[in-house]
């Protein structure tokens, strides 16, 4: 494989270690010398430059750090014609954020990073998993889980001396919030997201903004496939003018608040090397580390290398926890939710849970230095062997490996091809409803229709009634399945994915289908429910399932409907994402032997693994 | 005491020289021995009959003790009052002040106010139902009595986000050592600031708390959040009308669904025994102890289910008095358990209503007072009250071992 690398060593060194054929391409330049500010005009200029290159470059891949690779051609005059660089070259642009997307874009308008977003041959690996989740969740295709690494390059790995331990404590890093030193005011109702969901953290460390703002407290609506573009830039724009007081407030909570206390504590013993700090808190530093050299053998020789995240981590590590580590050093570090993903913590690096923690272990270790030495061994030889760029390119390349979709998937709108399908339905049923998200677009499409939207949870229903009422829509509290009375519902990590089927070891959406709690609610058969409310099975004309691997059960409880139910939308997979869940192949057989065919099938943000199918009656 | 033209404890200090002029003639004639108060609601002032062209505290020229239990942080009352006077007011070792948890009694006693003794709230006696629980009303599963305990965050006020640093660190701590109170991670953690010494004019004492207190705020304004208006909003949202807000302003700051505030106390009581579970969440000027609720639902038997506060062990048995929540997910998987398991749930109210009025009613706390002030000189010991036989729970309090102790030493001479 040729990749194109957008001038960036980390890359172009792990190119070389895995003998790929690298070549450098320019990156958008802007006057204050940081790439990501680079705005729309630098990236035109730089995108007619990279077209140039590639139309006589012979490369499979483009990598980048931070969309630095991102680059534009305008077509025609005005700001709508603009293209794409890595499409038009026809080439898939594959880039690492290691720092939060919006931080990395800055210098693009968010309508332009949102529109570049949709680019489906534009990969975006990101660092933090709760970043990852959340952009998947707001509708971006093409996201990745990708960790940081250390650099491929020669590391010292003989063992570390003992005595040889000056400075003790250190901790390298930059203070990066000017937040709280700026002399505007804002308004208090700025804060509410960022404090409750600072305050939701407190009890429940793991759980990430975007379910805080969404699923616990309902502070914003979640970006529906069905939504209008206008609609979805507004939302995930209010979603993070929101997170923006919840970054600062993390800075505090993951780095300044350490930095400080320790500095109290122990005065010059610890050593503070990195921007800012005596700025924001009158802090001394010690002279910035001018060489790579310099840089890591300080990681050898200091006694403690402490490592602090930074505010825009929710999940991940950063760069320092691989750095320190392949170095050589002995990392002490606050704690991360991935960290044991990474490391055998205790063993490979050692974490703290608070500031008492923080000096306990300061002073065990000072103390044990042969135990300090094992752990540094241990951890170098973890990050060696497992999270150099390298390690992580590979992943990427395996990734990347054109993989065929399950199916043809359609590219027109499922709303606007249902209301040409069934123009003025009687009755619509919503089976699996959730908090309504579908109710909402069936109404926007069927004002005279009765819709009636079926959900179990108790949880979710209350939210359900609420959107009901304001919709006129008859909500039900009721799952629908192949036979009626109670059935035990599972609770999962994301309320989306409540499902009575349970979980699949090794599922690819693990991470939402995670249960973490159960619930008794009532089953009800489709035909049963009909008849006993008083509708006529023949005035039902469309039928909505998103019972999260539970279609065909509710399928088989609607084979009365099934005679002349128009059309039927509703959810497949195409792996098993919940035990023993019937694949794409099972309904649609199912389906076909009701009389059905597939009018088409439309893609999810995980195109590989599950998508909405359209029958209508043959 | 005789009636006050008004009682409000923020009512101006001009209008607590006038209400002394009401009490000292009283106080004069009576034979009292200790005046008690809440919320330092019946403070009143006199002109000082040994230091002419001064005022005084009405007890203190008359020699008699003032106890005033705080329901609400200091910082709450006489906020009509400058904060320098209420500060020289505060210093007076004529008045005792009862305060009802150990983070703030041991905060007040770092800045120097002398005479401050912790107690925690109780129910007033009363004439309690003890009967077995009826069938629940029809209608919501679950209640909150009470406002929203922060309207900070709707106001729109600009504030500079230098000033939330302090409290936000705090909160930062706080989530990682839950049990450490504010002062603690200001002072001795952090050290924002000194907190005031005892050579320090009364000028600097008043310019510290005043300093300490402001960086206190926005803290406070994040436990309101952390400690009640978070689980309203949670559980509006997933259970719609099975859970019922009874309190006011919540449709204006969240937009929430609520019914009025109940002001007749008699149908407000017997709304906490017959709703199935009976929510109880703090304020924000809460840090460690309980509120009123924690002893009135359980007095009046309800079933209590409530957010958890570091003190709750020392009053009730958790899980077997009441129960106690840590986040939404247990919430949630609390309120399914005790909907499904109402037997467990009127077992539970009953020994809760047993604990509170064996143990936790007012006039325990008197009992208990009073003989904290004999102890200490400040009354004779032939002061009596009505004596019931009971233990007392313990609390702890840094540096004391005994129970219901003063946190700092209480003059017996005013």
């Amino acid at each position: 494989m040729r990749i194109g690398a957008f001038r960036h060593g980390w890359w172009k060194r792990a190119c070389e270690t895995l003998s790929l054929d690298v070549t450098d391409l320019p990156v958008a330049e802007h006057p204050s010398g940081n790439a990501y500010a680079a705005d729309l005009n630098a990236r035109i200029a730089n995108g007619s430059k990279t077209a140039a290159v590639l139309a006589d470059l012979d490369v499979d891949l483009l990598l980048d750090n931070g969309g630095t690779g991102l680059g534009f051609l305008r077509v025609a005059e005005g700001a709508d014609n603009l293209k794409l660089v890595h499409e038009e070259a026809g080439r898939p642009l594959l880039s690492h954020f290691i720092d939060p997307l919006a931080t990395a874009l800055q210098g693009l308008p968010w309508p332009a990073v949102w529109q570049c977003l949709q680019s489906q041959s534009w990969g975006k690996a990101i660092w933090d998993r709760a970043q990852a989740v959340e952009l998947q969740r707001l509708g971006v295709p093409g996201v990745t889980h990708l960790p940081m690494a250390a650099q491929d390059r020669s590391y010292d790995t003989r063992p570390l001396h003992p005595s040889k331990c000056m400075p003790l404590v250190s901790f390298v890093g930059s203070q990066n919030t000017s937040y709280f030193a700026r002399n505007v005011t804002v308004p208090t109702n700025t804060l509410l997201a960022g404090t409750l969901a600072r305050a939701t953290r407190c009890d429940l460390p793991d759980m990430s903004f975007y379910d805080i703002y969404h699923d616990v407290y309902g502070l914003g609506e979640p970006v529906d496939p069905g939504d209008l573009v206008e609609t979805k830039i507004n939302k995930t724009l209010a979603y993070f003018n929101a997170k923006l007081f919840y970054n600062a407030s993390l800075c505090i909570h993951n780095r300044d608040r350490f930095v400080i206390f320790l500095k109290r504590i122990l005065g010059d013993t610890f050593h503070l090397v990195g921007r800012g700090w005596d700025t924001a808190y009158g802090l001394r530093t010690s002279p910035r580390l001018a060489t790579a050299d310099e840089y890591l053998n300080h990681f050898r020789e200091a006694a403690i290398n402490l490592n602090l995240v930074n505010g825009n981590a929710e999940t991940g590590l950063n760069m320092r926890h691989f750095e320190i580590t392949a170095a050589g050093g002995f990392m002490l570090c606050y704690r991360q939710p991935e960290l044991k993903e990474h490391f055998e913590i205790g063993k490979e690096c050692v974490e703290f849970d608070n500031e008492a923690d923080l000096l306990e272990k300061i002073q065990y270790y000072l103390s044990h230095p042969q135990e300090r030495v094992a752990i540094a061994l241990a951890g170098q030889k973890r990050t060696l062997s497992q999270h150099l760029y390298s390690h992580r390119l590979q992943a990427l390349l395996q990734a990347v490996q054109p993989k065929p979709l399950p199916v043809e998937y359609s590219t027109t709108n499922r709303w606007d091809d249902l209301k040409s399908l069934v123009p003025d339905p009687e009755v619509v049923l919503d089976c699996g409803a959730n908090t309504g998200q579908t109710a909402s677009s069936l109404r926007k499409i069927y004002p005279g229709a009765r819709i009636y939207s079926f959900e179990p949870v108790t949880s979710v229903f209350g939210e359900l009634r609420t959107r009901c009422e304001a919709l006129g829509v008859h909500p039900v509290k009721k799952a629908v399945g192949d036979r009626d009375g109670m059935a035990t519902i599972h609770l999962t990590a994301s309320p989306e994915a409540n499902s009575l089927l349970g979980f699949q070891e090794g599922s690819p959406c693990s991470q939402w289908c995670r249960v973490v709690g159960c619930e008794d609610v009532e089953v009800c058969t489709l035909d049963r429910w009909c008849v006993e409310n008083g509708i006529d099975l023949r005035s039902v004309d469309i039928l909505k399932l998103d019972v999260q691997g539970a279609e065909l059960q509710a399928l088989y409880g609607a084979r009365k409907l099934l005679k002349t139910v128009k059309a039927v939308y509703l959810e497949v997979s195409f792996v098993p994402i919940y035990k023993d869940c019937p694949l794409f192949d099972e309904i649609e057989t199912f389906m076909k032997e009701c009389g059905y065919r597939r009018q088409t099938i439309y893609p999810s943000d995980q195109p590989h693994n599950w998508a909405d199918a359209l029958y209508v009656k043959a | 005491m005789p009636e006050l033209p008004s009682l409000d404890i923020n009512r101006s200090l001009k209008q607590r020289l006038s209400d002394g002029a009401i009490y000292r003639p009283f106080l004069e004639k009576q034979d009292i021995e200790l005046v008690l108060d809440f919320n330092a609601g019946a403070l009143t002032l006199v002109p000082s009959s040994s230091h002419p062209g001064q005022v005084a505290l009405t007890t203190a020229d008359l020699g008699i003790p003032y106890v005033a239990c705080y329901l609400d942080p200091i910082t709450s009352t006489m906020t009509q009052v400058g904060w320098g006077d209420h500060w020289q007011l505060l210093e007076s070792n004529s008045w005792i002040k009862w305060i009802w948890e150990t983070a703030h009694s041991e905060e007040l006693v770092k800045f120097g106010i002398p005479n401050v003794l912790t107690m925690p709230m109780a129910v007033i006696n009363d004439d309690f139902d003890t009967s077995p629980l009826p069938d629940p009303d029809p209608g919501p599963a679950v209640a909150f009595m009470g406002h929203p305990a922060s309207s900070w965050f709707q106001s729109q006020q600009p504030v500079l986000p230098g000033q939330l640093f302090a409290g936000l660190t705090t909160a930062a701590v706080h989530a990682d050592m839950p049990d450490l109170p504010f002062h603690k991670i200001y002072h001795d953690l952090y050290q924002f600031a000194e907190p005031p010494d005892s050579t320090d004019d009364f000028a600097t004492r008043v310019k510290r708390s005043a300093d300490y207190f402001a960086h206190k705020f926005t803290y406070n304004a994040y436990l309101a959040l952390k400690q009640r208006d978070r689980f309203a909003r949670f559980l509006r949202l997933k259970l719609g009308d099975a859970f019922e807000l009874i309190g006011d302003h919540w449709d204006v700051h969240y937009g929430l669904k609520h019914t009025p505030r109940i002001w007749d106390r008699k149908i407000l009581h017997q709304r906490m025994r017959r709703v199935p579970i009976c929510l109880n969440l703090m304020k924000g000027c809460l840090e460690t102890g309980l509120n009123l609720r924690h002893f009135e639902v359980t007095a009046y038997g309800g079933f209590m289910l409530t957010y958890h506060t570091p003190e709750l062990p020392a009053y009730f048995e958790i899980g077997k008095e009441c129960d106690a929540f840590r986040d939404e997910e247990e919430l949630l998987q609390k309120i399914h358990h005790y909907l499904n398991h109402p037997d467990e749930r009127r077992a539970i109210a009953a020994a809760g209503q047993r604990r509170v009025l064996s143990q936790h009613l007012y006039s325990h706390r008197v009992t208990r007072l009073v003989e904290l002030l004999q102890e200490a000189g400040v009354l004779p010991k032939t002061a009596v009250v009505h004596q019931t036989p009971t233990p007392v729970p313990k609390i702890h309090v840094e540096g004391v071992n005994s129970e219901f102790a003063p946190v700092g030493p209480i003059s017996a001479d005013p």
